[in-house]
Order: structure tokens, then sequence, then C-alpha cells
């Protein structure tokens, strides 16, 4: 969902996958993120439509997606509760290891 | 200019196997980008293989029906087993009388027409089951060749016993030999059925993926 957010309107598949490796330092399976995307999508957090076929691909269409209301809600609950988990463990600020 | 084309039989196999053509389009998009072959190649067994678990997940009524079927057709296929097997006993009896001593001893091992009689089933069963379960044909053959990996587990687990009992190495007896080739013709066959009885990609398109918009 992160990457869908960061690579905006542009966010189909390649891009997605470029950005989750550039992110990860992994290669990841095309297939992979697309079965991760169906599963947010059937939870409504992201919905998807279809592009225009083009001839580069061999007539295959892209699909595009974006995060809905409910995903941005969530990964904003997720990022607020991931950032009090992070505060308050002194090895990660310079404290004793 | 020219467009570089990725592997045309990676792409079929893709196409065959009913991958999402929106999926089938990043990866050709991909190789266009500057991936190698053998990224491309990698990338099917997985497009593959997600694809058929999102359509058993989606359709486990069809995936059921199928199961039954990979139970029901190796009986019913007597019709094609009994003449084989009778074909395999002439062949032998043949070897015997002309003296084909070396050809024999690799008749026995491969505990022929045995291989020949699976590799018939197994291809007419994967066949049936593809071409009565279009669209989602490599699903519904993946459902018969975890049947049939089953299958080959407990003839694994079978081996080594009847080889303690024989105190021989497992790899030289007979059920190793056995399990080797059941494997390699599932192996063949299997696949080979399950294509076929697939169908062109053009023909029964899924429903779900004819210009889904879920925005």
């Amino acid at each position: 969902m992160l990457s869908i957010l960061r690579v905006g309107d542009d966010a189909y598949g390649v891009p997605i996958s470029q950005d989750i490796e550039r992110a990860t330092g992994r290669h990841v399976a095309v297939a992979s993120v697309y079965a991760a995307l169906e599963r947010l999508e059937s939870r409504g957090l992201i919905a998807s439509k279809i592009g225009e076929p083009t001839a580069a691909r061999g007539g295959r269409a892209k699909r595009y997606f974006r995060v809905t209301a409910k995903g941005l809600r969530d990964v904003r609950l997720v990022q607020r509760t991931l950032v009090r988990m992070w505060t308050g463990v002194p090895e990660l600020h310079g404290g004793p290891a | 200019m020219t467009t570089l084309q990725p592997p045309l039989l990676a792409t079929a196999i893709l196409e065959r196997s009913r991958v999402d053509p929106v999926l089938v389009g990043d990866l050709v998009e991909q190789y266009q980008g500057g991936r190698s072959a053998f990224w491309y190649w990698a990338q099917v067994p997985r497009a593959v293989a997600s694809a058929a678990v999102t359509d058993i997940r989606r359709h486990y009524v069809l995936a059921g029906r199928a199961f039954l079927l990979a139970l029901i057709a190796p009986p019913a296929l007597s019709f094609v087993i009994e003449p084989l097997s009778r074909l395999g006993v002439i062949a032998n009896n043949w070897l015997l009388e002309a003296g084909h001593d070396a050809l024999r001893w690799w008749w026995w091992r491969l505990q022929m027409p045995v291989p020949a009689i699976d590799f018939v089933v197994f291809f007419l069963v994967a066949w049936l089951i593809s071409r009565l379960h279009r669209p989602y044909s490599i699903a519904m053959v993946a459902v018969y060749s975890v049947w049939l990996l089953c299958l080959d587990a407990k003839l694994l687990m079978n081996g080594p016993i009847v080889s303690y009992l024989n105190h021989l190495p497992f790899l030289v007896t007979q059920s190793a030999w056995f399990l080797a080739t059941t494997v390699v013709t599932e192996v063949v066959a299997v696949p080979l059925g399950a294509f076929l009885g697939a169908g062109p990609p053009d023909a029964n398109p899924r429903p779900e993926q004819a210009g889904r918009v879920t925005s």
C-alpha cells in the first residue's frame, strides 16, 4: 500500500514491483505482488481499474491500483501504532546496549 | 526500433495456464525493459502456481469435482489398460523368443508395460480434467497433481520398508525404479494432458478477468 501511495497515479504492477525492490533491496516475484494486491483489494483497502491495452505489452492492458479511504485510514493507524511501539526503546536511541 | 520478444514457449505456458493477462503484460514489459530470459522463465512457475492457488480458493466446488474425477477416472479407463497389458505380454514373449537379452533386461527393469500404461492413464485423466474445467484447467489439474504427489509419497515411504525386508539398498530395489519411472511419466504426461486439454488461450475467457473495475 505504501508503494501504491509512493508511485501515485501510475501505480500498476511494474512500478509497484520496482518500488518494492528498491525499498527492500530484494527481488520480488511479480505474481507474489499481485497475490498481495488481490488480498488487499478483497479487503477493500485498495481498488483497481483496467487501462487501455498497449502494443508494448503485446496488446495487454495495465491494471492501475489506488488506495481507498479505508486503506488510507488503516495505513495511518499502522503508522501511529508502529511509532508508539518504537518510542521508549533505549537500545534504539544510543542508550545502553 | 525492434521490440524484444520474450521467450515464446514461456509466454505460451502463461497464456495456456490462463494467468491474468495483466500480469503477463507486466512480465513482457519488464522483459522489454531489460530483464533477462532467465528472469522471465523464473517468473513462469510462480505466476502459474499463484493463479492456480487463487482459482482453487475461488472455485473450491470445481476443485472438489476435479478431485472426484481424479479418483474415479483411472478405474474407468480399464478399457485402455487391458489392451496395453496384452501388448506388453506379446512384446515380452517376442523379446524372449528373439533372444534380445539386453532389451529384455531393460524391459524387466523398467517394469514395462507399466510406465506406458501409467503414461496413457496420467495423460488421459489430466486431459479430461483440463477439458472439463475450462477456463480453470491448470488449477484443477493442479488438484490432480497434488493427489498424485500424495500417492508418490506413499510409494516413497513403502520403498525403504521393502528394501529393509529384502536386505537391499533402496536405490537398487524394484520399488525405487517403480517410483522413478512413475514420477518421470507423471512429470511428462500430466502437463502435456493439461495444456492440450486447456485449449487455446482465446477460448473460454475468464469471466472475472473481463474488464474488471472495482473503483
